[in-house]
């Protein structure tokens, strides 16, 4: 089982950009000028690809932490 | 849409400016999380198992000699006329045995996944980078380019524009935090503009609305100014009383 607590991260991750986005549809309904798409490709537009390059790492990251503490552990430990 | 500033309320500016804030701050506090439970097993593999493991070969040696040793004098025992069962310790050496057997190969798992370990970090490290740099960095630059824009925004709604430009904002209510619509800007909102410029290229826009803008501004303060001192037969300054 992955690790929860990288997992975690990951959802986390998420649901902030989530919440992000939910409120910049908020804001961009009040501001219209080609300042706001401006900023909007600067500073929001990276933002989406840079979230899913990192929650996809963090869940191989998940994957790789658990296979070493199965492959490392003694088995009395878990027990 | 306009290459003019038209930003309708200040207030929803201010909540993005919050939620930015508040956006750097969760995903570098998520990312920090992940760092530290990626660190604690670094650590873990690094230092604490190899030494686990050998310390588990040497006990777990000691068991195989243990059990040996007694499988041993139960031979020693043995006589014509009695035959001490050998079935127990014979299963207790097995076990021993199979336990340093795994001792030994988990401590070779351990050296084999300490580098497949550190390529897996150095692939994670690349992969979370970005919106490291994202967060720690540009984020809090996007919130900076708010605050001016905010301070701006409201600096222009404490000056009372002059009657009649079309400017609807009440100097009245100099604090009114929604806003009409701006479609012309102050002065200082220019200059704080330009200083952004310089440093984000990609607002330039919002410099040329504002410079734009001002400059429309200024010259129907002029036409005004000169239009109110022909019928008062006074000399226009030029500057709006707000009145």
């Amino acid at each position: 089982m992955p690790n929860a607590k990288v997992l975690m991260g990951a959802n986390r991750l998420k649901q902030t950009m989530r919440a992000l986005k939910d409120q910049w549809l908020i804001t961009e309904a009040t501001w219209s000028d080609t300042v706001r798409r401006k900023f909007e490709d600067r500073y929001l537009g990276p933002l989406d690809p840079a979230v899913d390059a990192a929650v996809n790492g963090m869940q191989k990251m998940a994957e790789v932490l658990d296979q070493v503490r199965r492959d490392c552990s003694d088995r009395s430990e878990t027990l | 849409m306009s290459s003019q500033a038209e930003v309708h309320s200040i207030d929803a500016l201010k909540d993005f400016r919050t939620a930015l804030a508040l956006y750097s701050e969760d995903t570098l506090s998520a990312l920090g999380a992940v760092e530290a439970e990626v660190r604690r097993t670094g650590q873990w593999l690094q230092q604490e198992r190899p030494y686990y493991w050998q310390e588990q070969i040497k006990r777990r040696r000691e068991q195989v000699a243990s059990a040996k040793a007694e499988v041993f004098r139960r031979r020693l025992r043995k006589t014509p006329e009695y035959s001490p069962s050998l079935s127990e310790p014979m299963e207790i050496l097995r076990r021993a045995e199979a336990s340093l057997q795994d001792a030994e190969k988990r401590l070779l798992q351990v050296r084999k996944c300490q580098p497949l370990f550190h390529q897996a970090v150095l692939e994670y490290h690349g992969s979370i980078q970005r919106i490291k740099d994202l967060a720690a960095s540009d984020v809090p630059r996007a919130v900076t380019v708010l605050t001016r824009m905010i301070d701006a925004l409201e600096a222009y709604l404490r000056v009372a524009p002059p009657p009649g430009l079309g400017l609807e904002t009440s100097p009245a209510q100099p604090r009114s935090q929604t806003m009409p619509t701006a479609r012309a800007t102050p002065a200082e909102f220019a200059t704080i503009a330009i200083k952004v410029i310089d440093a984000e290229p990609a607002v330039a826009a919002l410099g040329q609305a504002i410079t734009g803008a001002t400059t429309e501004v200024d010259s129907r303060r002029g036409e005004r100014a000169e239009a109110l001192a022909d019928d008062k037969g006074e000399d226009g300054a030029g500057r709006p009383t707000g009145s």
